[in-house]
């Protein structure tokens, strides 16, 4: 290869991306929690075929892209894990529009076929070690936490292991080194077997999504938060895993 | 630094036992290997060293993930776990030490190596010539010699496996009391949003290591001074 | 200790280097043998082989009557009852100077507090003791060094240039030392060295390496008389006489030094009468005459016969190999020679040819030291 060969090779990203800003302005920044960067991956590859918007993805942990966001990371939207870092941010006056996107589904995971009652499984608690996501950290602890207390299940604190977020508690099991846990229904792959646990057993985990206050195209977020609402949209949210809020919910809403 | 609650100092402590522990064993086990490649010209030697090594440069989460694998009920580890009838590695304190060992062997064998080479094969061959057998030469010659190294390598391990988060947070499960460690919990406040608490470990972490890392450069300094003799 | 001699036999190759090394020695059980040779000529690889620090298979040593190494066997270093002193001065650093005797001491196979006694007062060291290994100087380090190996009570004494790593000073600081320990150790001595005046003044017995071989050996009065020899270093020719002081004149202050064939006056420095001392003469201080000058302010006028005259490459000069005495046989071992280096001419002028009797002016004579 020659080295213009080259340089052009290298330069072709760059190329690109000055091409794309002079068509498209700049592309909408997302920060998205991990948990549902894949579903909002397919709703892109959906909205891009409606509008020329061009969408680009941070994944990470709400909380650390709640600090950076107070610091005034360049973002658009922040689709958040739960509906608490998000409010934070509007009353300090950081975002606006905070809406509710999804709730988070919990599952009883792994499950043998001839159980179909979490309630059966989890009263027995035949689990050496039993992972959950750390409620300190992540909503879909929380909610964990509050199933094992609705049904009245103590497990000793060597038994419960927790992972910093859901991922991690999915890997333990996942490694086998769990025997079994609450995870999230949008991690299960459809050879899986899991039961979901039912809704009224935690408070629903509300995940929100904000505008932040420093966008500089609050009116193409706003179009794509809208696109949120579609049936289309709430067919890939569902088909994620997650239920979608009832319209009587909203942000910061019981807590 | 008044303000540590109980679950603080629990993890603390927890902190400081994990590291004296992996540190004894660093030291016990490291001597043979860095021996090993400080001598061996076998074809091993490299390659064996680069796996050593390789802790120093890989992502602590990864080195993490492959001990949650192998020491999971499937893998090389826990199979030999189970096999002697022990309690599986993973979410305990054994297994932390584990992971801690491999995470913290590069810098302990390497200290330990250096030092080993400075002493070189002149000392042991004088040893040899005054009637002391080899594991005469080792204890009376070897190891005096190579002590600043033997100092380094245990300052370093110590530090080091205080530090240690990547691999705690795969393998350790945040258990109070048994893996909860000390930069676990901070991590923990941090995410919490309880910068309060998580500032209060973080500037304890911040001057131990500092004092540590002083610690080092002084033995540096005084070792500079007087080892410069007669070989 | 047995008078039985040092047998070593030795066959190493180093595919690496190329370097060989091919040994099959009788060494004297008594005295100081120089292994003498250039840098890279193997001296120091036949003193490690002996000492069992370089493994030699196939080899064959036995030192005092034992077997050190056979074709079926070999003892690690450590049990061999040797000392060895090292070129640099191998003291350990983390011990003092006590400390470096005591780890000799402990280890040494008979101890006696007045041989340790003795052995520090051979060397000096008494007030050396509680110092540190770091504030010695060189040649004290080297000192220490050598106590150490005598004190482990060794058969055979091994040194590798310990004077190579000193400066000249520091040289002359141990050079009687080490004389003394030759005057007084009842144990061969193997001594490494590349420097001719430090074998001249030392040696006994002399073993001549070059790449690897040895290319000549005996007794060192006979070889340091050996041009072969003496082309090894870069010293000039120069002849090697042992005497014994038979005479002192306090008035000029000269003592008499007789020997085999002759003798000389030299400068009084309070040697003692009857004393051995070793003298050397260069051949170009030699001058030679057919009849005896007594108009001259030269003092040293030998009787000697033309044994040989020799080409250099230098073809305006000539070397010629005198026997000393005026009736000594040519084939008498015991006889001494005297090398004179004359410029061509004066050997047509003065028609000098082998058998004829002639007069040996030396105007330098000096003691080894």
């Amino acid at each position: 290869m020659t080295l213009s060969g080259v340089v052009k090779i290298c330069l072709l990203p760059l190329f690109s991306i000055l091409a794309a800003t002079v068509v498209n302005a700049e592309p909408l920044r997302i920060a998205v929690a991990s948990n549902f960067a894949q579903t909002l991956e397919q709703l892109i590859e959906d909205y891009r075929q409606h509008t020329a918007v061009d969408l680009v993805l941070a994944k990470g942990s709400s909380g650390k892209h709640y600090a950076q966001l107070q610091r005034g990371a360049p973002f658009d939207l922040f689709f958040s894990a739960d509906d608490d870092f998000p409010q934070r941010l509007v009353d300090a006056g950081l975002a606006s529009h905070c809406i509710l996107y999804a709730y988070g589904q919990l599952v009883l995971w792994p499950t043998s076929e001839e159980i179909s009652d979490p309630a059966q499984a989890l009263g027995q608690f035949e689990y050496r070690r039993f992972a959950i996501a750390n409620p300190r950290l992540a909503p879909y602890g929380r909610a964990a936490e509050q199933v094992l207390a609705f049904l009245g299940v103590a497990p000793s604190p060597e038994q419960l292991v927790k992972g910093e977020n859901i991922a991690q508690a999915y890997q333990f099991i996942y490694t086998g080194n769990a025997q079994g846990g609450l995870v999230a229904r949008s991690q299960m792959r459809t050879e899986d077997h899991y039961i979901p646990v039912p809704r009224h057993w935690h408070e629903p985990i509300r995940q929100a999504v904000v505008i932040m206050g420093s966008s500089r195209q609050p009116q193409a977020a706003a179009e794509f938060i809208n696109y949120l609402a579609t049936p289309a949209a709430e067919r890939i949210i569902t088909a994620g895993g997650y239920l979608i809020p009832p319209p009587t919910d909203h942000c910061g809403g019981q807590q | 630094m008044s303000a540590l609650d109980a679950g603080d100092f629990a993890a603390l402590w927890l902190s400081l036992k994990l590291a004296g522990v992996v540190t004894v064993l660093l030291l016990v086990l490291s001597t043979p290997i860095a021996w090993w490649l400080s001598r061996s010209r076998s074809r091993l030697r490299d390659p064996i060293a680069a796996l050593i090594t390789l802790p120093l440069i890989l992502p602590p989460t990864v080195l993490g993930f492959y001990l949650l694998l192998a020491m999971g009920p499937d893998g090389p580890i826990g199979k030999v776990v189970a096999f002697f009838g022990l309690s599986p590695l993973p979410f305990s304190f054994a297994g932390l030490v584990v992971g801690s060992f491999f995470y913290s062997l590069p810098f302990v064998v390497q200290p330990i190596q250096n030092a080993l080479e400075a002493v070189g094969q002149r000392p042991l061959e004088v040893a040899a010539t005054l009637r002391a057998g080899p594991v005469d030469r080792f204890f009376t010659v070897l190891l005096p010699l190579a002590r600043p190294g033997f100092v380094t390598a245990a300052v370093l391990g110590f530090a080091h496996t205080l530090g240690e988060f990547g691999v705690v947070l795969m393998i350790g499960g945040n258990i109070p009391g048994a893996t909860q460690v000390l930069s676990v919990q901070l991590y923990d406040h941090v995410e919490a949003l309880d910068y309060a608490r998580a500032h209060r470990l973080a500037a304890l972490m911040l001057g131990f290591s500092f004092a540590m890392m002083l610690v080092l450069q002084w033995l540096r300094r005084r070792n500079a001074a007087t080892t410069d003799l007669g070989y | 200790m047995g008078s039985e001699p040092i047998h070593a036999r030795f066959h190493l190759l180093r595919r690496q280097t190329g370097f060989e090394l091919d040994i099959d020695l009788d060494l004297p059980a008594r005295g100081v043998t120089a292994i003498f040779g250039r840098s890279g000529s193997g001296k120091t690889s036949l003193l490690r082989c002996i000492a069992g620090l370089e493994r030699c298979p196939g080899g064959y040593l036995s030192v005092a009557g034992q077997p050190w190494q056979t074709a079926s066997y070999s003892l690690p270093t450590h049990r061999r009852p040797l000392g060895y002193v090292f070129q640099e001065a191998s003291l350990f650093a983390h011990l003092n100077v006590q400390g470096n005797l005591d780890y000799a001491l402990r280890r040494a196979s008979e101890r006696s507090d007045s041989h340790t006694r003795s052995v520090v007062e051979l060397l000096g060291l008494e007030t050396l003791l509680d110092r540190s290994v770091q504030s010695l100087s060189g040649g004290e380090r080297q000192r220490v060094a050598i106590a150490r190996a005598l004190l482990i009570g060794p058969r055979v004494l091994l040194m590798d240039e310990p004077l190579a790593s000193l400066d000249d000073a520091r040289r002359q600081e141990i050079l009687p030392y080490l004389e003394r320990l030759r005057g007084e150790l009842h144990i061969p001595i193997l001594y490494v060295s590349h420097s001719l005046s430090e074998v001249r003044r030392l040696a006994d017995y002399i073993v001549v390496m070059e790449n690897g071989r040895q290319t000549a050996s005996g007794p060192a009065r006979q070889l340091l008389n050996d041009p072969a020899v003496l082309s090894q270093s870069d010293g000039e020719l120069c002849s090697v006489i042992d005497t014994e002081v038979s005479e002192r004149h306090r008035e000029w202050r000269l003592i008499r030094l007789s020997f085999v064939g002759g003798e000389v006056w030299v400068r009084d420095n309070g040697e003692a009468i009857g004393s051995r001392q070793r003298l050397s003469i260069f051949a170009r201080d030699v001058s030679l005459s057919l009849t005896e000058h007594r108009d001259t302010s030269i003092v040293n006028i030998l009787p000697c016969r033309i044994v040989a005259i020799r080409e250099t490459h230098d073809t305006a000069m000539r070397v010629i190999k005198l026997t000393l005495g005026s009736d000594i046989n040519d084939n008498d071992t015991t006889s001494n020679v005297l090398w004179a280096k004359l410029t061509a001419r004066s050997v047509a002028k003065l028609a000098l040819r082998e058998g004829m009797p002639v007069w040996a002016q030396v105007k330098s004579v000096a003691i080894v030291r």
